[in-house]
């Protein structure tokens, strides 16, 4: 399972080593002058994206999963690592090809609000990539393209020339994948895009995900917090913590044998909807809050709050290695954990 | 008292001090109706909302953004301009005295004192330019008649209630240096600093990451344990409702559309906007992925409610009565209440209901029969 039934095919995405830091201070002296403070907000983060998956990247705000996934699209520069797409290094792209790696790359946001502008047609909007790349270049022909395209996310293509205030929430995501899907790209970029949206809302552009992914074979990277959405979407899922990779396995192995204490704790703290169930459930409530990404702990990011952390937590940072076949997990007693014996799964 | 403040009227009986009449619950919403006048028509925010709720019960308030959950609790509260807002019908009654009828002064003394509430965002509900300490004593200073310095001593020792460490020097700290769950404990230890007999959490958790949110939620229970109060907890998330709730309602445009035990409403629901809601959230607990039934369409506008049963344009089992009867409320014995025509039809509960952990192994089907086509979101909601 897991990464093992990839194997010897060639990823679509790999990212090694990202590291992101924001300086603190504003400013272009203090940025550079040393020992300055710095926010880290991703540390050493390797993963791989294979042509046609879902792959999730969970964690609680402010453990790094968006800077990742700006950091790959190069909407922010990574201070160090590589990201390979498609057999390129994306950090020694030329402007021409940086472009055309766009057009295998988009993006959907978390807020269908901000990110449609106010004064563009949805039929502008959606048709924006296709002149940008100049590939429709007759406009008749670019109208009905982007008419069939909004037929295939469940708008109106009669619309076109509609405004996004004049669309809710859930119709405005739709123009958002409508836009992201018009250049049919290898991988999507999925931040938080449903999480604004209200549950039945939810459930619907969740569907439409899906197919539209089954219909293209499109990859997608879907960054969210909520761990059931995640569940219900991923193939392979990884979770983040204070920029740190701390497990990642398929969704399966994940979700029913987590080997992390942060995944199991994260996993535990998710209310389940059904009583009996739910106070049943075994919970394990993690003391205090996530430390500053400023001034990370020593040694594993997690030991501050781990209920089995040990004197070695403290000093020696946990590398992610194999538990299981095709799952990862970065911690020291990963195989030795007790939590993991007392059933805490969903 | 000696010092300090006094009470504005020493002849005040806090409400909470006497015990509830005989026949009476501790608070009853009798069919309350409060509509808005606006310049685009009426907006009918609540429409008929009934509930009881007792001492030491937890009421889960359910619903999407605009069901009317978090104005129904404004409304109680009388914490609603009027206008636009007025009460058309429908009654509150708080240890069985009316909370409409009362005037602005008494329903000071309600406020806080008896009913208090916690928001979704602890950065805006706290003044950012007084002490934690002194928003703290606030309200023991007002209905309590304390002097600044039991008020701040009694604030220590709730900031230490509710989890904050080294709760002698954050008292004196101002919000902006207090993290989004610490925030929540402040406003929850201001929400009981009275002792109120109600405590109204909207969407308290929201904001919150899960783990944070696990501790806000075993706070709020604890608390609940020790003091015996109740709680109406408004939310979106069907998981923290069958974690803390005894008593549910589902709203759908201002409308309680069903109310019931959390055993009524998760294990045997009636309304097929319950079971809508069921089938859209993914299922965490089964090994394998079930494919989600999303309610197909919008919510309607509120200015702009169909005729007949709101939720009829988005219902997949609606009937030509659906479109132009509203339903009537169908009370079982035990007071589990649906608003649906076919609540009392068993054969078609029993056909329709989604499965559940109960029923499962049964058989029951998971889908609605009645697909509505892929364009329905694109129909309803386009001229919103």
């Amino acid at each position: 399972m897991g990464q093992d039934r990839h194997e010897g095919t060639q990823p679509l995405l790999k990212v090694e080593h990202l590291t992101k830091e924001f300086p603190v201070e504003g400013g272009v002296i203090s940025a550079h002058r040393k020992g300055s403070k710095k926010v880290h907000a991703v540390e050493d983060v390797s993963f791989e994206i294979y042509p046609g998956e879902t792959f999730g990247l969970v964690g609680e705000s402010g453990c790094g999963k968006s800077t990742t996934g700006r950091s790959i699209m190069r909407l922010t520069t990574p201070t160090s690592g590589t990201v390979i797409f498609d057999g390129k290094d994306v950090s020694t792209m030329s402007r021409a090809e940086f472009k055309s790696m766009h057009r295998d790359m988009q993006y959907i946001f978390q807020d269908p609000y901000a990110s449609l502008n106010p004064r563009m047609t949805i039929g502008e909007i959606v048709s924006e990539p296709l002149t940008i790349h100049n590939v429709m270049p007759d406009a008749a022909e670019r109208t009905a393209f982007v008419r069939e395209l909004l037929d295939v996310v469940g708008l109106n293509p009669e619309h076109i020339n509609r405004y996004p205030h004049e669309f809710s929430g859930g119709q405005r995501q739709r123009v958002g994948i409508a836009r992201a899907f018009a250049l049919r790209p290898k991988l999507i970029i999925c931040d938080e895009p449903v999480s604004a949206l209200d549950v039945s809302i939810q459930a619907q552009v969740l569907n439409l995900l899906s197919d539209l992914q089954r219909e293209f074979g499109t990859a997608y990277l879907f960054i969210a917090h909520d761990l059931s959405v995640v569940q219900h979407i991923s193939d392979r899922v990884a979770v983040m913590y204070l920029g740190h990779l701390m497990e990642h396995s398929d969704w399966k192995s994940l979700y029913t044998e987590p080997h992390h204490p942060y995944t199991q704790s994260l996993l535990s703290a998710v209310p389940v909807p059904d009583p009996d169930i739910q106070h049943a459930r075994k919970r394990i409530i993690l003391a205090g809050d996530v430390p500053s990404p400023i001034d990370p702990p020593s040694g594993c990011p997690f030991h501050t709050r781990c209920p089995i952390a040990q004197g070695r937590c403290s000093s020696e940072v946990p590398t992610l290695r194999k538990v299981l076949p095709g799952h990862y997990c970065a911690c020291h007693f990963a195989e030795k954990n007790p939590i993991k014996e007392s059933s805490i799964r969903l | 008292m000696l010092f300090g403040r006094k009470k504005r009227d020493e002849n005040y009986v806090d409400l909470k001090e006497l015990p509830v009449p005989e026949g009476e619950h501790l608070l009853e919403v009798d069919d309350l109706k409060m509509y808005f006048h606006t310049q685009d028509g009426v907006v009918k925010a609540v429409n008929g909302v009934s509930y009881t709720l007792d001492r030491g019960e937890t009421l889960g308030v359910v619903g999407e953004s605009g069901s009317g959950k978090s104005v129904t609790s404004l409304t109680i509260m009388g914490l609603i301009d009027m206008p636009p807002g007025r009460i058309e019908g429908g009654d509150v009654r708080y240890h069985g005295k009316s909370l409409l009828a009362m005037s602005e002064e008494e329903m000071e003394h309600i406020r806080g004192n008896d009913i208090a509430m916690i928001f979704q965002d602890p950065m805006t509900s706290l003044n950012p330019v007084y002490t934690i300490g002194r928003q703290l004593g606030e309200g023991l200073r007002l209905h309590r008649g304390y002097s600044k310095k039991e008020a701040l001593q009694r604030s220590v020792e709730l900031l230490d209630m509710v989890g904050i460490p080294n709760p002698e020097q954050r008292v004196k700290d101002y919000p902006h240096e207090f993290s989004g769950g610490m925030r929540q404990r402040v406003m929850i230890a201001m929400a009981l600093a009275c002792d109120p007999d109600i405590l109204i959490a909207d969407e308290p958790t929201t904001a919150l990451d899960v783990t944070i949110q696990a501790q806000i939620i075993e706070l709020m229970q604890e608390m609940q344990q020790k003091n015996g109060n109740a709680i109406i907890m408004i939310t979106h998330d069907l998981g923290v409702v069958a974690d803390v709730a005894d008593k549910i309602m589902v709203m759908y445009a201002g409308q309680p559309v069903e109310f019931g035990t959390a055993d009524e409403i998760f294990y045997s629901p009636l309304h097929p906007y319950t079971w809508g809601l069921n089938r859209s959230i993914p299922d965490p607990v089964i090994d394998e992925k079930r494919p989600l039934t999303p309610i197909t369409g919008n919510p309607p506008s509120l200015v702009n409610v169909p005729a007949g049963c709101p939720f009829s344009p988005r219902c997949p089992y609606a009937t030509e009565r659906c479109h132009t009867m509203a339903p009537e409320l169908h009370v079982s014995e035990t007071g589990h209440y649906a608003r649906c025509h076919f609540a009392g039809d068993a054969a078609f509960v029993a056909a329709n209901a989604p499965a559940t952990s109960r029923t499962r192994g049964k058989s029951a089907p998971d889908t609605p029969k009645a697909h509505a086509p892929r364009h329905a979101a694109a129909q309803e909601g386009g001229e919103a």
